[in-house]
């Protein structure tokens, strides 16, 4: 199968609020192809997470789809209604998220939980599931799989919750995983467990997935390809390589140069001076231009347009130095002195 | 590709920091952002000036209306509205009842009906009917009807025959009766019966106007005319005539002496306690929190009625100090436990640890960081503990078990009011609506406190 | 788990030890004689009186035989009458107590779970209104204020309808009729305070990361209230089962009075107006046994459906519960 699993095309998302709206999902275009990990990165509070969930229907009662289209293998997301998304929630794409242990039903045995996408989707029988609950549970490396599946998530520690997390996600094996921040709450040792799981489960399925991180050291080891989220918008995206080391955005730039050193492994994503816009005010031209220290006229007056900058049209950015006409970006690329 | 025209200084270099025009909140202390909360939440607010009001009542209402509650107004039982009047005071003069000689008695079936019945005066301090003697009578029997119904009504007396006339003082209202006389034989009274109605003129008796001190006791007759005012009851009387206004003051002023007291002293015990416990820690906090633990599950009620009746009450006492005691015995681990899991919390919070790094002497942490945060959690249980405590007064007071009469409780006029509920509503609904409503307005408040307080409330939605 | 319930039990056993001795010693502490309402008493007849209550014995005696015969279920014979013992008071009038009580606890416990889950649902809209002032409103009207209106009400109806459709009070052994509107009233603020707990725990639930979990599992909305948040909605409501049913059984001194049925909280309230020591200890006692047998029950309860009270159990009554 060619072209893309996903396709997000400029959505936009806002909540409502007593201080009016919160426009945290600003324009997005994605795509996500077959076996590929797109690691999307951002500051906090960028928007990374409320794109995802608007994916998976998961957004709260006082959130609006405000544009937008999303297509996975030709289901229409957002004109779906939640009984037409359950037909492929939980069993073509699956989604793990930051916090296992609340994550978690506190109140029903880990196997049940585990089985329970299997009865609903697949139809199983309650022992047939069980059992491959059990099977599930093994496969994401729960010791002594049979006995763990009896117990409740407080009987589990936070690595093998999230592998449990993983187990239930794949158990319907998904074309597409979600992870939100898979590791953010591990400790580091069972991060690498977890996230070498991920790899190997993809290898062996061929699942995409979508990792959300703000571990540029995750992006380097794990992803194909990164988009880079700022305020509400993908200001650049492209082969994982590419863009760390030809970053064209100065956001992204900052983001690299900051970073006391990708290979001594301190990788958080780091941060830069200032703050990001006030998400409730119109947003006239670039949202960086506050921090930028190379705006110009024009990056307060009108949003940059999208260019796409490599041959094979695969590195992609939103920003003026990257606009024909402007002279400063030649300097900025280094083509010029 | 042709390249779009912009303008000439499109381009143009703006320096980061003077385009830096970030939306900054205009600063605001914590407490400022609970009043703004608090003040945004109208039904709270009206819950508090509801409060305020009934506050002021109870406190400033006896000087308004300067009314003993337990003085009784042996006139006036029971009724919903009295409005004030002006009467004259009725001495008592000796007035004899005419007397004749009696015949000799006949059967009750030829016994006639006394004639010429009628009214000498009619106060509401003595009605005095005479009537024409009935040949062979034994005795009369005198009988009063309330209202125009049908029948006798209540039999007042039965006078011997030589006596003719006959003076009613039993409870006598300023509203229309029937009397009815009727001869008898001894045993059986005749068919033939007299009647007449009247309707008392309002007095005021000597003895009730001394008593309440509208008349002085060397007071003549003779001198003048004596004419007294006398006071309204604007919400009726209970049913020993006492001035239910008067008694709604006084027992809002027991139900929230209690109310107040007892929860500002277990909640400032419990706040101690808790503090002291999370400050020492390990095992001797472990073990008082076991023992704040253990008076939580004690059947509360029940245990409530146990200290009452062992604290007793003697002789002049009103039990409102056994009730306080008794609890702030069973009261304090709630705000103890709830102080000390804050004191805790707040312990571990990076600001406190932070501040400790940066050498803030201990004083100043317990000052700015501690108290400000132990507060607001202190106030908001104060304001659910106080209609604790008047629902618990009113239960105690309800079942004979909470202040003892004279003194009033909202409670205890519930109490009083629910014997006569079906005649009389207006006895019980006063006190039980204050109660309900007061309760109510505490419920609301403490809610918006509770709202207004927390911070990630507002971050939340 | 079994660890756990010999806990439960072990703290069970030790209150009600402690609400018997504070029984027994408020009962001796109280200013008077317990004799002095016998009239005019002679020395002699005064002393037999003493003997046959025991209260000639020094003071740590009585308290052994107390306990020894509260151990033994005995609780002696009634002050005021004469010829009955606290045992047989209990035995005739507890049982329609507990049928009002369980009764008044079943509406209770069902209508607040199910009007606290209909308004969380209904969220901001009408019907959430209506039942958050309605809620508050019955949390605020104290139980003998409905007791009184609810007889006003009924007294509207019979006359409305011209024959005696609901009995205004009193009691017939097994007569529905005679029940329904005393339990009602009865279970009415507990009605209201689970509503309002079932509400909010309902909310947050309803937020809570798992429930999320179980939209993105793809599962059915009505799948995801029965086995995910109404199980965890409810713990809340378990946890304050154990006071619901002491405010229930107290609230019972005040509707049995009401409406004059012949249960035991009646006759508690009446021993202790007159003084009726030993029906006192004993009824005192008894619903001090009653009530926290039944809270250890709500405890194990929780214990089976939360696993995770069995690890820390002091989580439990951490809330505060109705009086
Ligand atoms: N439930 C919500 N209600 C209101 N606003 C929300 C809600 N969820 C997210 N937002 C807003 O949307 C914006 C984007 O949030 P989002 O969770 O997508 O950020 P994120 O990029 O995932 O950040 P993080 O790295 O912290 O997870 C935030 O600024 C926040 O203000
Ligand atoms: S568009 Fe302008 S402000 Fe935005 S990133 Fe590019 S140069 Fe900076
Ligand atoms: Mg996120």
């Amino acid at each position: 199968m060619s072209g893309p699993v996903l396709s997000i095309k400029d959505l936009a998302v806002s909540f409502r609020s007593r201080q009016g709206a919160v426009n945290a999902v600003r324009g997005v275009d994605l795509e996500v192809m077959p076996g590929e990990t797109l690691a999307i990165v951002g500051e906090s509070g960028c928007g990374k997470s409320v794109t995802m969930r608007t994916v998976m229907g998961l957004l709260p009662a006082h959130a609006d789809v405000r544009s937008g289209d999303i297509d996975f293998r030709g289901e229409k997301v957002l004109q779906q209604n939640t009984a037409q998304r359950n037909r492929w929630r939980g069993s073509r794409v699956g989604m793990i998220f930051q916090d296992p242990l609340s994550a978690m039903n506190p109140t029903m045995r880990i196997g049940d939980q585990i089985a329970e996408p299997l009865r609903v989707h697949r139809g199983l029988s309650r022992q047939a599931a069980q059992a491959k609950a059990v099977e599930l549970l093994e496969k994401v490396g729960v010791r002594d799989a049979a006995t763990r599946a009896r117990q409740y998530p407080n009987a589990f520690s936070g690595g093998m919750l999230q592998r449990a997390m993983i187990a239930m996600a794949l158990a319907c094996e998904p074309e597409l995983l979600i992870a939100d921040e898979p590791t953010t709450a591990l400790d580091v040792t069972v991060q690498v467990q977890v996230l070498s799981l991920m790899k190997a489960l993809q290898q062996t399925s061929g699942m995409a997935i979508v990792l959300i991180t703000h571990d540029l050291g995750i992006v380097a080891s794990m992803a194909d390809r990164v988009a880079v989220m700022y305020a509400g918008q993908v200001v650049e995206y492209g082969p994982v390589d590419q863009v760390f080391r030809d970053s064209l955005h100065p956001y992204t730039r900052a983001l690299r140069n900051a970073l006391p050193g990708m290979h001594t492994g301190a990788s958080h994503l780091p941060s830069i001076a200032g703050q990001p816009p006030d998400l409730r005010r119109d947003i006239a031209g670039c949202a960086f231009a506050p921090r930028c220290q190379y705006a110009m006229t024009a990056c307060h007056q009108q949003a940059p347009m999208r260019q796409v900058i490599a041959d094979d049209q695969q590195h992609g950015v939103c920003c003026w130095l990257h606009d024909e006409a402007c002279e400063a970006g030649r300097v900025y690329r280094g083509e010029r002195t | 590709m042709s390249t779009p025209a912009y303008p000439h200084d499109w381009f143009a270099r703006i320096p980061a920091q003077a385009a830096d025009d970030l939306p900054v909140l205009p600063p605001e202390s914590y407490w400022q952002g609970v009043w703004r909360r608090l003040r945004s939440n109208r039904r709270a607010l009206v819950a508090g000036c509801f409060l305020l009001l009934v506050l002021l009542f109870t406190v400033f209402g006896s000087v308004l209306w300067p009314v003993d509650p337990a003085k009784q107004d042996p006139g006036i039982l029971s009724r919903s509205y009295v409005a004030s009047r002006t009467l004259p005071v009725a001495f008592p003069d000796a007035w004899q009842v005419p007397m004749v000689e009696m015949g000799e008695p006949v059967a009750a079936s030829e016994l006639l009906a006394p004639q010429g019945l009628q009214v000498v005066s009619a106060t509401t301090d003595a009605v005095r009917l005479v009537w024409q003697p009935v040949a062979g009578a034994t005795n009369y029997r005198i009988y009063r009807m309330e209202g125009r119904g049908k029948g006798y009504g209540i039999p007042l007396a039965v006078v011997p025959a030589q006596y003719t006339g006959y003076q009613d003082r039993l409870d006598v209202h300023a509203q229309p009766y029937r009397y009815t006389v009727v001869a008898d034989d001894g045993v059986d009274e005749s068919a033939q019966v007299a009647s007449l109605s009247v309707t008392p003129t309002a007095v005021i008796s000597l003895l009730d106007a001394q008593l309440q001190g509208l008349v002085p006791e060397d007071a003549v007759s003779t001198d003048r005319e004596w004419v007294v005012d006398l006071p309204s009851h604007p919400l009726g009387t209970d049913s020993l005539g006492r001035d239910m206004l008067a008694r709604l003051i006084a027992g809002g002023q027991t139900s929230f002496f209690i109310g107040f007291g007892a929860p500002l002293i277990y909640i400032f015990i419990g706040c101690l306690y808790g503090a002291f416990s999370a400050y020492v820690g390990g095992r001797v906090d472990e073990w008082m929190m076991r023992f704040a633990d253990f008076v939580i599950a004690l059947p509360f009620l029940l245990f409530m009625i146990l200290l009452r009746v062992a604290f007793g009450i003697g002789a002049g006492e009103s039990g409102v100090a056994a009730l306080i005691v008794a609890m702030v015995l069973l009261g304090w681990p709630m705000a103890a436990r709830l102080v000390r899991g804050q004191v805790l919390q707040l312990r571990e919070q990076p600001f406190v640890s932070a501040a400790k790094l940066m050498g803030a002497p201990s004083y100043y942490l317990v000052w700015r960081h501690m108290i400000p945060n132990v507060m607001g959690v202190v106030i908001v249980s104060l304001t659910f503990a106080i209609p604790g405590a008047i629902f618990t007064e009113a239960f105690l007071s309800f079942i004979g078990m909470g202040v003892v009469p004279p003194v009033p409780s909202w409670g205890s006029l519930c109490n009083d009011g629910i014997q006569s509920m079906l005649v009389h509503p207006h006895e019980l609904l006063y006190p039980a609506a204050l109660i309900s409503a007061t309760v109510l307005a505490f419920n609301v408040l403490g809610d918006g406190l509770r709202d207004a307080l927390d911070i990630n409330l507002e971050a939340r939605s | 788990m079994m660890r756990f319930i010999a806990g439960r039990v072990l703290y069970g056993v030790f209150t009600l030890w402690f609400l018997a001795t504070a029984t027994f010693f408020a009962m001796h502490a109280v200013p008077g004689d317990p004799l002095a309402s016998e009239k005019a008493v002679s020395p002699e007849i005064r002393r037999n009186l003493e003997a046959r209550y025991g209260l000639d014995k020094p003071l740590l005696t009585q308290y052994g035989i107390f306990i020894g015969n509260m151990l033994q279920g005995d609780f002696g014979i009634s002050f005021t009458q004469k010829n009955r013992s606290v045992n047989d008071i209990i035995r005739e009038h507890f049982p329609i107590s507990a049928q009002l009580g369980v009764l008044a606890l079943l509406w209770a416990t069902f209508g607040g779970v199910v009007f606290g889950a209909v308004t969380a649902y209904y969220r901001n809209r009408w019907p959430d209104y209506v039942s958050v002032v309605a809620v508050i409103i019955c949390i605020s009207v104290p139980g003998f204020v409905f007791a009184a209106l609810a007889q006003l009400a009924i007294i509207g109806l019979n006359e409305a309808v011209g024959k005696d459709v609901l009995p205004v009070a009193g009691w017939e052994a097994g007569s529905f009729r005679h029940m329904l509107v005393p339990s009602l009233v009865l279970g009415l603020g507990t009605l209201a305070y689970l509503t309002r707990l079932m509400r909010s725990s309902m909310l947050e639930i309803m937020d809570a990361d798992f429930v999320r979990t179980a939209k993105a599992k793809g599962l059915a909305t009505t799948r995801i209230f029965w086995q995910h948040q109404l199980r965890n909605a409810i713990l809340p409501v378990v946890t304050v089962l154990g006071p619901a049913i002491a405010g229930i059984t107290t609230g019972g001194f005040v509707v049995e009075q009401v409406f004059a049925i012949p249960g035991l909280g009646r006759y508690f309230v009446q021993a202790v107006q007159q003084l009726d020591y030993t029906v006192i200890m004993g009824t005192t006692v008894f619903y001090g046994a009653f009530l926290i047998f039944l809270v250890m029950l709500v405890d194990i309860l929780y214990g089976l459906i939360d696993p995770r009270i069995r690890l820390a159990p002091e989580k439990l009554r951490q809330k505060g519960g109705p009086v």
